[in-house]
């Protein structure tokens, strides 16, 4: 049970990473793999700040801010000196890796006796529930994980709404529409690159917000912890495009997070069955492989059948 | 209100794709005047339009609007008074944005775009009204993504967006080649229909020689980067499509004799 209630958290937390990811990939078609140093970068800040006596919700909030600063970089590097898309994530992640030690100055910080998010919510859930454990569908489950499980949807909730909203204000139709035609918003007087890096950190911001919550969760930051993130977050936007049909913009937010919590409910189970850990990149690169070709093959069917039934 | 003062523009310099796009341009545009601008491929007429609008900047000369220098201004600053309808009919609207979101778009077109909501329910009673008259049963469908209707639909309102807000200067860029000839022909009607009503100074650049005898009330003709025939006032009511051709032919047969001229040249002497 608490095995379930962990993916499931961390599903949610994760479901960050992959709003961030959607708004990279999909709303401005931009394949930035910044995410993977500012995953890290976020939980780098909000350790070091957390180690150094500062309060959870500054120090996440920090991580945040961190993370919109690297994706502006990312973002500067491809509209205003015009280097390739993919090079400038490149450029900006290479740097982050070392900008990400010398922030926590060693490779990694824990936080279990740290005052954070996690711990603040395990207080909560000690006042609600007065008692360490509680009875759930016939399981014991511990305080500090039921209170997660309620208080971290809320904050994805929030975080969804204001993006939702966000998207559909004058700036935010604009930014959409220059992912979709950048001539055309041009013609209507925006600035394309202004919008591009606008998106990139909000993008990398949500990133960063993911890696500043789940530094909490788990206890600890790691200058490791962003590898394969990117990877990660697009599976988590094909399984919850595949989930909800459509990439209308309410419909692709709350597939986002579905398809975060189903793929971490998804390992989980996998990783029960006796999948080895290390090999779970490599399923998680195969799974997006076959995703992002399934729908060719699918096209070609007909055409196949066709010939068959010719012969 | 708009100079265009001996422009040049050449691409791919000094290389084996290099176009002589634009060579001295002059063009002095009256206020409320509707030019129609012809010429054969790679003319430089579409050049001519993508010069004005800032899609790329000219090597030489000037460009000033209302006695303001835009020589150098961004594509995007320009777009403040500029209205454009491509060729392509995809290239005007976003795709994946409802008719709504493109439309409110256009409304914000050359100003300040903050937190406000895009599409407000006052914007929304008005878009109705104005999305009503193209008479396409559009209006009761705001919220269908754009992407989903036919190419004489979005050309149809990629004009409403250039002139949702009124343009000092509409740029129409061959905006019904791309179209079947009943929808091309609806277009053109909408577009005479709301360049005679706002007023509204205009240049279109066009392929069809029906079209350029009918509309507007100048003429040019473009061959080489330069301007070869300007037709105003009497001349331009008089003129007929057959004559425009004639003329094409005449331009086309020089072309030819200039280039066997020196192919026999070549062949002669090196």
């Amino acid at each position: 049970m608490s095995l379930l209630i962990g993916a499931l958290t961390i599903g949610f937390i994760l479901s960050l990473l992959a709003l961030g990811v959607y708004v990279s990939f999909r709303i401005f078609d931009f394949p930035d793999i910044t995410a993977e140093g500012s995953i890290t970068l976020g939980a780098a800040v909000t350790a070091t700040l957390l180690a150094n006596g500062l309060s959870p919700l500054p120090a996440t909030a920090m991580g945040f801010v961190a993370g919109l600063a690297a994706g502006s970089i990312t973002g500067i590097l491809a509209m205003q000196f015009q280097i390739n898309r993919l090079l400038s994530g490149i450029i900006t992640m290479t740097a982050l890796y070392s900008v990400n030690l010398r922030i926590m100055s060693r490779s990694n910080i824990p936080l279990l006796n740290e005052n954070t998010v996690v711990s603040q919510a395990e207080k909560l859930g000690l006042r609600w529930f007065r008692a360490a454990s509680v009875p759930l569908l016939g399981w014991e489950v511990s305080v500090r994980d039921l209170a997660l499980l309620l208080l971290v949807p809320l904050l994805i909730t929030v975080a969804c709404v204001l993006l939702f909203f966000f998207f559909r204000t004058n700036l935010g139709t604009a930014m959409r529409a220059t992912g979709d035609n950048a001539q055309m918003i041009r013609a209507l007087g925006a600035d394309d690159r202004r919008m591009v890096i606008l998106g990139l950190a909000l993008s990398n911001g949500l990133v960063a917000l993911s890696g500043a919550v789940l530094a909490q969760y788990q206890g600890f930051a790691d200058v490791q912890m962003g590898i394969g993130m990117v990877v990660w977050g697009l599976a988590s936007v094909i399984i919850g495009e595949a989930l909800v049909g459509t990439r209308q913009l309410g419909f692709a937010i709350t597939g986002a997070v579905m398809g975060s919590v189903l793929f971490r409910l998804l390992v989980a189970v996998a990783l029960r069955w006796g999948l080895n850990p290390n090999d779970l990149k490599l399923i998680t690169a195969a799974f997006v492989f076959i995703a992002l070709i399934l729908p060719k093959l699918l096209r070609g069917v007909p055409t196949w059948q066709r010939r068959l039934a010719r012969a | 209100m708009l100079e265009i003062e001996d422009v040049y523009k050449t691409f791919h310099e000094g290389t084996a794709h290099e176009v002589r796009a634009l060579q001295g341009v002059n063009i002095h545009v009256d206020d409320g005047s509707f030019t129609v601008v012809i010429g054969t491929n790679g003319s430089g007429k579409s050049s001519l339009l993508n010069s004005i609008a800032g899609t790329f900047f000219v090597d030489r000369g000037r460009l000033r609007v209302d006695g303001q220098d835009m020589t150098g201004w961004p594509e995007c600053r320009r777009a403040g008074m500029l209205g454009r309808v491509f060729q392509n009919p995809f290239s005007g609207t976003a795709p994946n944005l409802s008719i709504a979101e493109n439309l409110a778009l256009a409304a914000t077109r050359g100003g300040r775009r903050g937190l406000g909501p895009a599409v407000s329910s006052r914007l929304r009673r008005q878009m109705r009204e104005v999305v009503a008259q193209l008479k396409m049963g559009l209006e009761d469908r705001l919220d269908t993504p754009i992407g989903t209707l036919s190419g004489g639909q979005r050309q149809a309102l990629t004009l409403l967006m250039a002139v949702w807000q009124r343009p000092r200067l509409l740029l129409l860029d061959e905006h019904t080649a791309a179209l079947d000839p009943k929808s091309a022909e609806q277009v053109v009607a909408l577009s005479e229909q709301v360049i005679a009503r706002d007023r509204l100074t205009t240049i279109m650049v066009t392929h069809s020689m029906q079209q350029a005898a009918r509309l507007g009330d100048r003429l040019l003709m473009m061959h080489q980067g330069r301007v070869l025939l300007d037709l105003r006032g009497v001349q331009k009511k008089r003129v007929r499509a057959e004559e425009l051709l004639a003329r094409f032919e005449d331009v086309r047969r020089s072309d030819l004799l200039d280039e066997s001229a020196a192919e026999m040249l070549a062949r002669c002497y090196v």
